[in-house]
């Protein structure tokens, strides 16, 4: 140990699927010079693909965007739609875009409690290393995410990038018996996901303590999902058309995807933001698990994270159950929404946080220009933060190798789609 | 006792990728869907674990690249299927990964084999490309004589697919 030690590591991550990012840290006489959460995954142009196309075939186009939260993605685009075009497309199409919306929150969230994190916190490299002595968390992990893809299955036609969802409603309306028999199942799961509160509560989970801003949807009776204003507990309480406003889109020199900032500073979205905004909007049994989890609101441990979720995916459950009883097929599952040109505003509840966007349309509804605001880069500036708050609490003069853990630790906390790409960390080393 | 089999094609809406869809759409077509659970995933990762759960048989087809000629036909048996911890990631997770998950959890069928045709690295079409096509027939033909073998010799009581 030495005060003067300099460190610099450089975590070069391998490419993947839906993300390419890297973590270089350089320490010099026990502070932190500079540090870094770099994602030079190349551009992917999907504003870009999205000019001159219809709007009927925005959801579908959008879906694409991501394979862990498609639905995330529709639902942003099928309310931007909606209003612009002044229509309501009813109530059954609401319920059932929250329930295909709990169905990705469940599989999200149990993917990643169970396989990405809980290793950080039990401290194993990954989940098949923790399998032996965890095999049947893991198994109720894999129940949970299996259970969240039938949700989007039913109502999407299949869990990854599903194509149920159109402006104005859906496609498809499942027939009652397949919903009676998936709902009974998932009524059946209640216990597990009372089990997996408890579970990541009582966790060995880091103290940490830090000042950050939550950023959330919040609606008058509902957790947010689909619809309400968006919010901080800073005083923030706007319509989305009025994002642009308050939040700032920046170029960084070390990341291909933008750094969002709310009025100059980093902001937190994702589940403990929304639970810290959100947790009297939550189901009463939900509740009832977040008083005997113990866990204090607002809270300024973002390790929390990992509860929160937990709680989420209660949640979702517990919303699915009552929104698909008494179930009935409505005559017509969706409402014609008229072509208007303007400019469309819309911001739901990703798993991991808002997701923004903006289109502008013409009088044919095509699409003139889009933007889309995704959660992960609206948490990257957090992250960094959290990453120079964490590792100087951690302590700077501990071992590279116990360094660059809590570097991941931190990093997966978050659920950033690049959480993934840590896995595959390569480290090397330098000492100067 | 057990005695179900399944078929679970993976795969993705376009080019070599739809080989899994394609090929469990023909076996479905050919088994009446009678005997054997036949279905499409799309991308599963881990979600396998759970598509197999309570499966005795399961055959797994989807398409491979390793750098064989496009057509050329992979079988490769529950050994030959896995993948180091580092493989285990949210997004990237792919059946050797699943396989290996599974491996750990104590959760694989009592069979497993994977049946596979190198796609074309170089097809940019919408459906199959034409080696990969040409190889199919006898492939089918390959898996609907084994299922067959496995259910003439374990007779299911399952009903179709799901």
């Amino acid at each position: 140990m030495s005060e003067t030690r300099n460190i610099a590591i450089h975590v070069p991550v391998l490419a993947r699927v839906e993300g390419e990012g890297a973590l270089h840290l350089d320490v010099r006489g026990g502070r932190i010079e500079a540090l870094s959460l770099r994602i030079f995954e190349p551009p992917r142009y999907f504003e870009k693909f999205l000019e001159g196309r219809d709007t009927a075939e925005l959801p579908d186009l959008v879906a694409r965007i991501c394979g862990i939260c498609p639905v995330a993605y529709q639902m942003s685009a099928v309310h931007a739609i909606e209003a612009l075009s002044g229509i309501d497309p009813g109530p059954w199409v609401r319920a059932m875009r929250r329930v295909l919306y709990c169905g990705e929150w469940i599989e999200s969230h149990a993917l990643h409690i169970h396989l990405l994190a809980a290793p950080d916190f039990l401290g194993y490299d990954n989940a098949i290393a923790m399998a032996a002595a965890h095999s049947e968390a893991l198994r109720r992990g894999l129940r949970l995410q299996a259970l969240g893809n039938d949700i989007i299955r039913l109502l999407g036609a299949r869990s990854v990038h599903p194509v149920g969802v159109r402006v104005g409603g859906f496609h498809h309306a499942p027939a009652p018996d397949a919903v009676a028999a998936l709902r009974a199942r998932l009524e059946a799961s209640m216990p597990e996901a009372e089990a997996l509160v408890a579970w990541t509560a009582q966790l060995a989970l880091p103290e940490s303590d830090q000042d950050f801003v939550s950023v959330a949807l919040r609606h008058d009776a509902e957790y947010p999902m689909n619809a309400g204003r968006l919010v901080s507990d800073r005083g923030l309480d706007i319509d989305a058309a009025e994002f642009d406003r308050h939040f700032e889109e920046r170029q960084v020199p070390h990341s291909t995807a933008l750094h969002c900032r709310l009025h100059g500073e980093p902001y937190l979205v994702g589940p403990l933001a929304r639970l810290n905004l959100n947790a009297d909007r939550l189901p009463a049994a939900t509740r009832r698990l977040l008083d005997a989890a113990g866990l204090r609101l607002p809270s300024r441990n973002l390790y929390h994270s990992i509860v929160a979720r937990a709680l989420e995916l209660h949640a979702a459950l517990v919303e699915a159950v009552a929104l698909l009883a008494d179930y009935r097929a409505p005559g017509r599952p969706c409402t014609d929404a008229p072509v208007r040109a303007g400019i469309a505003y819309g911001c739901t509840e990703a798993p991991r946080g808002i997701l923004w966007h903006r289109y502008e349309l013409d009088a044919g509804g095509l699409i003139r220009a889009a933007r889309i605001v995704p959660p992960t880069s609206q948490n990257q500036a957090r992250i960094e933060t959290d990453l120079r708050a964490d590792l100087e609490a951690f302590g700077l003069d501990r071992p590279d190798d116990a360094l660059r853990r809590r570097c991941e630790t931190v990093i997966r906390n978050y659920d950033p789609c690049i959480s993934c790409a840590t896995h595959f960390l390569d480290l090397r080393v330098t000492r100067s | 006792m057990d005695t179900s089999c399944c078929v679970l094609g993976i795969g993705s809406p376009f080019g070599d990728d739809r080989l899994g869809w394609v090929a469990a759409e023909m076996l479905r077509g050919r088994d009446g869907g009678h005997a054997v659970r036949i279905d499409t995933l799309d991308r599963p990762g881990a979600a396998l674990i759970e598509a197999w759960r309570d499966e005795r048989v399961v055959i797994l087809i989807d398409a491979v690249r390793s750098g064989a000629p496009p057509g050329t036909v992979h079988r490769i048996g529950i050994e030959g299927l896995t993948a180091g911890g580092a493989a285990l990631s949210s997004h990237a997770l792919g059946v050797a990964g699943a396989v290996t998950l599974a491996r750990a959890l104590a959760a694989l069928p009592a069979e497993l084999s994977f049946y596979g045709i190198e796609a074309d690295p170089n097809w940019d079409g919408e459906d199959l490309s034409p080696p990969v096509r040409a190889a199919l027939p006898a492939l089918i033909e390959e898996i609907a004589e084994l299922t067959r073998g496995t259910v003439q010799a374990t007779p299911s009581t399952r009903g179709a697919s799901k």
